[in-house]
């Protein structure tokens, strides 16, 4: 890694739980090869908010994918992602899927839900893969997607699907299904980006007060700078590359999250 | 390794076929498909197994034969042969051809076979083949039971009634009007004159009989065969060395018909009583001088020989209908060396003599049958080639459609093989589906296969399989078992191909790409 490429690592101190050094990704349109992501290094460290703030097709979602294990970087060159000190390149591709299935927990901004399954199949869809060849899903599991439909207010609507749930309802339906394997890290990618103002301030109350209970590790991309001014830490991506380092209260994992906008987000970004 | 599903795979594989229209239409597909082969081999398989059945009812299991000239100690043989506990029974057999002239002028070439009734009907279906008999119950297509059988055969049950006929036919003779003495009598093919109309009932009605007069000028006469008609019956014996000789002609009543549902063999063959034949063709027991003798020379005559009576075949029948044939075949081979070794010089030799199973006999027509039954799994392969296209096309089409799940799925900790999995599973779900309704359906449609025939042809006009052309009285009306255990895991073996390709494709998506999906 070069010092430049030092230049644009965030993080902080603690050791991280995600780590990702010089992430390159291109991607081929045709005949033209398209560079996304251009040298990206940051740390996520354990219980802290972090926000990928950037316009739209600035890599934002490709590096939350990268950080999921969803996508790899370039084969060349492309950089390295760890998790808690692993490798993902390295692993074995069951290993990555367990990774997915167990450490991280992906939101996305179309909530993504399955309309053949209920609310309660659909939260409970994660643990069904997680669990192994004929083995049912542990009762734990079903406890927990009940428990947690119950703090998202979904507790009366277990059996019904996708369809007859508004935007809000549906995207906490996602968060709790990737929530049930209680995930390290969860990854949301635009989460109020279909949902209208006010909803959508609802979903990032709900996970606000996720981090202020759990102490849940958060790693949110989104274009809105007063949602970005909620986090922990934001990083901005401005064509393929970390722009600025803005941070607000520091991570430790244990404390409460702030659960109030901590500033004009303009201002906490800085000259963003 | 085995792959077990999971949890996820089955729970989605119910919901994808329980909540879209297009797996239960697929479903439907695979069973139509399904049935159709079903219905198919089944009525083929009918077909074909009636068929081989009929070629072996007049043949029985094993032939011995040596053509034309024929072998003498044919009695000696066949007491030989019902000697062996696996062999059930032997009857002697002149196979010949020769000529009839029907009392409308026509000539036909007929197939002639000399037969012993009685013994013949032990080691053939003869007994079932006689077709003017009494019988109890209507054939299963004469729903108006119009067959002239299940009557008194005339007013007031005159004899001689449809058991004296039955009785005729098995000793393949006929009272004398004048002395009611039996004499000789032949037992005709149904189809061979051509005065009987098969009816769609399967049941056979007699014709007036055209006779041309002298003069040109036909009339039609109220005669019943197997009662009051005659036929000149004309046979080409050869001599001993298989030169022809000078034709023997016969007049000689009809005893019966015989029906063995082989078109060829009712319209062509001809049974007559052994004994007679063998006097036609010079084939009976005779004496002869043991050399040229003149009786007006004066000098001794030389001592007389006596040449036994011959025939040309030995049909033989297992004494189990299981038996394997080709087993009787070297037993018969073993014991006809045996019969050979102590008439050496009198019958051929064991290795020239021809000794056959009813199969090897009946060579061509099976592999007729070997051809259709090739088509058949042609059309059958074809077939299965359609459901696997409807399939892969219906999947294709589901997996564009489910393309924000498949990337969901590896979301959340998916692999590639779970993936294909679940396509795999529900492409063998929708064939398990599909075969079991395709069975149903099948079954349903093979066991009422006349009735629904018959339905089609009083309410449409159309009948598809008539009896009046056709030579079987109904269409096959079973499955087998086995074909159609074949067929079923065809039908899921088929969507499981199906759903290859589509499941690859899904296995190997993208997930990024499948999650930007719109």
């Amino acid at each position: 890694m070069t010092n430049a490429d030092r230049s644009n690592s965030i993080g902080s101190d603690s050791t991280p739980v995600l780590r990702a050094v010089d992430i390159r990704k291109t991607y081929r349109m045709g005949k033209v090869k398209v560079p996304v992501l251009k040298g990206v290094s940051l740390d996520v460290t354990s219980g802290e908010w972090l926000t990928i703030l950037g316009a739209s097709g600035s890599g934002k979602s490709t590096l939350l994918h990268l950080l999921g294990g969803l996508d790899k970087p370039d084969r060349r060159e492309g950089g390295c992602i760890e998790f808690r000190g692993t490798s993902l390149a390295s692993m074995p591709e069951r290993d990555r899927n367990a990774f997915r299935s167990g450490s991280v927990g992906f939101v996305f901004q179309f909530y993504h839900l399955l309309p053949e399954l209920s609310v309660v199949e659909n939260v409970l869809l994660a643990s069904r893969v997680k669990a192994g060849p004929i083995s049912s899903v542990p009762s734990a599991a079903r406890d927990r997607a009940r428990s947690l439909l119950d703090r998202f207010g979904l507790g009366h609507r277990l059996k019904h699907k996708p369809s007859q749930l508004s935007g809000g309802e549906r995207q906490r339906v996602a968060i709790a299904r990737a929530l049930v394997n209680e995930p390290v890290v969860l990854l949301a990618d635009e989460p109020t980006g279909n949902l209208d103002q006010k909803t959508g301030s609802e979903i990032i109350g709900v996970l606000e007060e996720l981090r202020a209970s759990m102490g849940q590790t958060l790693v949110m991309v989104t274009h809105d700078a007063s949602i970005a001014a909620r986090a922990d830490r934001v990083v901005q991506l401005v064509d393929g590359k970390v722009a600025e380092r803005a941070g607000q209260s520091a991570p430790n994992g244990s404390g409460p999250a702030p659960t109030e906008p901590k500033a004009d987000p303009q201002q906490a970004l800085g000259s963003v | 390794m085995l792959y077990t599903l999971r949890v996820y795979q089955t729970l989605l594989t119910r919901r994808y076929l329980t909540t879209k229209i297009m797996p239960l239409l697929a479903s439907l597909g695979v069973g139509l498909s399904t049935a159709m082969v079903l219905i198919t081999w089944s009525v083929m398989g009918g077909f074909l197994k009636t068929l081989s059945e009929s070629g072996r009812s007049l043949i029985g299991d094993v032939r011995i034969a040596w053509p034309n000239t024929g072998f003498p100690h044919y009695q000696d043989l066949i007491d030989r042969l019902e000697a062996e506990g696996d062999i059930g029974a032997a009857t002697p057999v002149i196979d010949s051809f020769g000529a009839i002239r029907l009392p409308d002028g026509r000539t036909e070439g007929v197939q002639i076979r000399g037969i012993d009734g009685p013994s013949f009907a032990r080691v053939t279906t003869f007994a079932e083949t006689l077709w003017w008999k009494p019988i109890a119950e209507p054939l299963p297509r004469d729903k108006e039971k119009m067959d002239p059988r299940l009557r008194a055969r005339t007013a007031g049950d005159v004899p001689p009634t449809w058991g004296d006929l039955q009785r005729n036919g098995l000793t393949l003779s006929r009272p004398d009007f004048l002395t009611g003495e039996p004499e000789a009598a032949m037992v005709l093919g149904i189809g061979v004159t051509m005065f009987n109309r098969r009816e769609r009932g399967g049941y056979y009605s007699p014709l007036m009989i055209p006779e041309q007069g002298a003069n040109g000028e036909v009339t039609y006469l109220d005669q019943f065969l197997p009662i009051n008609g005659e036929l000149v019956l004309r046979v080409f014996p050869l001599d001993s060395q298989g030169r022809p000789r000078d034709s023997v002609a016969r007049l000689m009543p009809i005893a019966n018909e015989f029906e063995t549902g082989l078109f060829d063999i009712d319209r062509s063959n001809v049974l007559v009583r052994l004994d007679a034949l063998q006097q036609m063709l010079s084939m009976g027991e005779g004496t002869r001088y043991a050399e040229a003798y003149d009786p007006l020379s004066g000098d001794p005559p030389p001592p007389l020989i006596v040449d036994p009576a011959r025939v040309t075949t030995v049909l033989v029948r297992h004494a189990e209908d299981a038996g394997d044939v080709r087993a009787l075949r070297e037993l018969c081979k073993a014991v006809y060396a045996e019969f050979a070794d102590d008439h050496k010089g009198e019958v051929p030799a064991a290795e020239l003599m021809l000794i056959e199973t009813w199969e090897q006999a009946n060579a061509t027509m099976i592999a007729a049958i070997k051809k259709e039954t090739m088509l058949v799994l042609f059309i059958f392969t074809f077939i299965s080639l359609t459901a696997v296209f409807l399939v892969v096309s219906i999947f294709w089409s589901m997996i564009s459609e489910k393309t924000r799940d498949i990337g969901v799925l590896r979301a959340i900790g998916a692999g590639r093989s779970g993936i294909a999995c679940v396509w795999l599973a529900y492409g063998s779900a929708i064939g398990a589906i599909g075969s079991v309704l395709g069975g149903v359906i099948a079954y349903s449609v093979v066991s009422n296969i006349n009735a629904i025939h018959d339905w089609m042809g009083e309410s449409l006009g159309l009948y598809v399989w008539d009896p009046s052309v056709y030579v079987f009285k109904s269409i096959p009306d079973e499955i087998d078992p086995v074909h159609a255990a074949y067929v079923l895991a065809g039908g899921v073996l088929s969507c499981l191909i199906g759903a290859l390709v589509p499941a690859v494709r899904a296995a190997w998506m993208d997930p990024v790409r499948a999650l930007r999906f719109e």
